[in-house]
């Protein structure tokens, strides 16, 4: 039996006087705060009162009996141990007050032992039940530490794979350059012109290259410090056509941008970061393109902005090359580039991760040989 | 592009001569025509791969002795990986490369493989 220093109370509901002050002299005597009342009625407004840890109720009594107060006390406070006082021969009612989670009962007449070993295991069902109450809250406390720890070391193992990736990419650059230099010692060492302008070419690509790997790994880390403001969708794609366009009639690509045109629609985002995502998702579908060998058909690139719903859709459609399975597995995940030297494989990955932050969709179809769409699906406000 | 063109500057300034092939199956072209003292493969090329490429020099009773150096932007566990899966079948027992040289290696060790793979 746990002993602890709580005074525990007791509601005690009688309408007969005799039963009340013996329970109540008794029940004192044992070290609890007893609150008599005198019928149904009386004991459910001293419960809501008093908020007692036990009820010993009779069941037979005038206006609300004991079985009704039972019910009402269970249904406002289920913790509460009520234990019913049941006349000689009352067993339907006392089995009736069992199924409606009385705790115990006792039958009258009354023995002062009896009750006493009732309060006293009442007693104990509290004490136990407060016990795993919080042990329960201790475990919901230890869960909630294991998944941050969880949480912690997901993004320390994202931060692993980002340096993993990123060490690759420097050192495919630093390939390149070791490359070039040698072809320019070359060209000096012999006075070969030829290997000279060649050496440079690569060493300039290379320059080019981890310059935007810097870059990409600037607008990689500002995706954890968005600034989201209400901003009509067409915002961030306006800039796209006239930023891309020399480079798309370079390589005969038609590029088109259709924008939403309606004017009262405001989302919330980043619009610099938004811009970014279509802005690679553009610059990828301007690189589907074969370039080494002539197209069979003209190169389009289309950037629509569309309402779906409660939703904003940024699609960028491309009639290129499409991916295979292998590279359709990879894109958002790894640092894969089918760019040969020019890629770092980081655009996608922020594209993704600028999107997740605004609680929003990113994904694609393709079709090898035909071409592909990615879209991004922003949440309306 | 610039690393065939790396790789035969790399050549001819050790005073040999380079035969270039675009990929895998132009590869085995020329291999067919005139012989060879020393093939450098990459892995990693357009249409036929080089590791099938690889794979079938390594079975070409003509061609598996001649030296060969796999010059690859992965890494050299990553291709004798490669190299196990293709021997899962049991009729194949291909070797692991003898000289591996990483796309991002110095281009004195690069230089320094060759000169040992033909002399």
């Amino acid at each position: 039996m746990n002993q602890d220093t709580h005074t525990y109370t007791i509601l005690l509901v009688d309408d007969e006087p005799g039963i009340r002050s013996v329970l109540n002299i008794t029940l004192t005597h044992a070290g609890f705060t007893v609150w008599p009342a005198s019928s149904g009625d009386a004991g459910l407004q001293l419960f809501f009162e008093k908020y007692p840890d036990i009820v010993i109720t009779d069941i037979k009594m005038p206006g609300i009996d004991g079985i009704e107060l039972l019910k009402k006390i269970k249904d406002a406070a289920p913790e509460t141990e009520v234990i019913m006082i049941t006349g000689h021969g009352d067993m339907d009612l006392a089995v009736k007050s069992l199924q409606h989670e009385a705790a115990d009962f006792i039958t009258k007449p009354i023995d002062a032992a009896e009750i006493e070993i009732a309060v006293k295991k009442a007693v104990d069902r509290i004490s136990i039940n407060k016990n795993i109450r919080s042990y329960m809250v201790d475990l919901e406390h230890m869960i909630k530490e294991k998944d941050r720890a969880i949480d912690e070391s997901k993004t320390l193992s994202t931060i692993g794979q980002t340096i993993a990736g990123m060490s690759h990419v420097i050192k495919n650059i630093a390939g390149g350059l070791k490359g070039s230099s040698f072809i320019l010692e070359q060209g000096i060492e012999n006075e070969n012109r030829e290997y000279m302008v060649k050496g440079w070419e690569m060493m300039k690509k290379n320059i080019d290259k981890i310059t935007n790997l810097s870059l990409d790994l600037l607008n990689y880390a500002k995706t954890s410090r968005l600034d989201l403001v209400p901003t009509h969708p067409d915002q961030p794609v306006k800039e796209i056509k006239p930023l891309l366009d020399t480079q798309a009639k370079q390589r005969g690509i038609d590029l088109k941008v259709s924008f939403l045109g309606k004017e009262d629609v405001q989302v919330m985002m980043d619009p610099g970061a938004i811009h970014t995502c279509v802005f690679n998702l553009t610059t990828n579908a301007l690189d589907a393109f074969d370039t080494t060998n002539a197209p069979e058909h003209p190169g389009q690139v289309h950037v629509f902005v569309q309402q779906k719903d409660q939703t904003i859709v940024y699609q960028v459609q491309d009639n290129g090359m499409g991916m295979n399975k292998t590279i359709q597995q990879a894109i958002f995940t790894d640092f894969i580039t089918t760019k040969g030297t020019r890629g770092t494989g980081f655009g996608l990955m922020t594209t993704k991760k600028i999107v997740e932050e605004h609680k929003g969709k990113i994904g694609f179809t393709t079709r090898e040989g035909k071409g592909s769409k990615f879209w991004i699906q922003l949440p309306l406000s | 592009m610039d690393m065939q063109f790396y790789l035969m500057t790399m050549v001819k300034s050790l005073g040999h001569v380079p035969v270039l092939a675009r990929n895998g199956i132009q590869g085995l072209d020329v291999l067919s025509k005139e012989p060879v003292d020393l093939i450098i493969l990459d892995v990693m090329m357009p249409e036929k791969g080089g590791g099938l490429v690889y794979k079938e020099l390594k079975i070409h009773a003509a061609y598996k002795d001649i030296p060969l150096i796999v010059f690859s932007g992965v890494n050299q566990e990553a291709f004798t990986h490669y190299v196990k899966m293709l021997n899962t079948d049991p009729d194949l027992n291909i070797p692991e490369p003898k000289y591996y040289v990483e796309k991002s290696a110095d281009p004195d060790y690069l230089k320094e493989v060759i000169i040992r793979c033909v002399c």
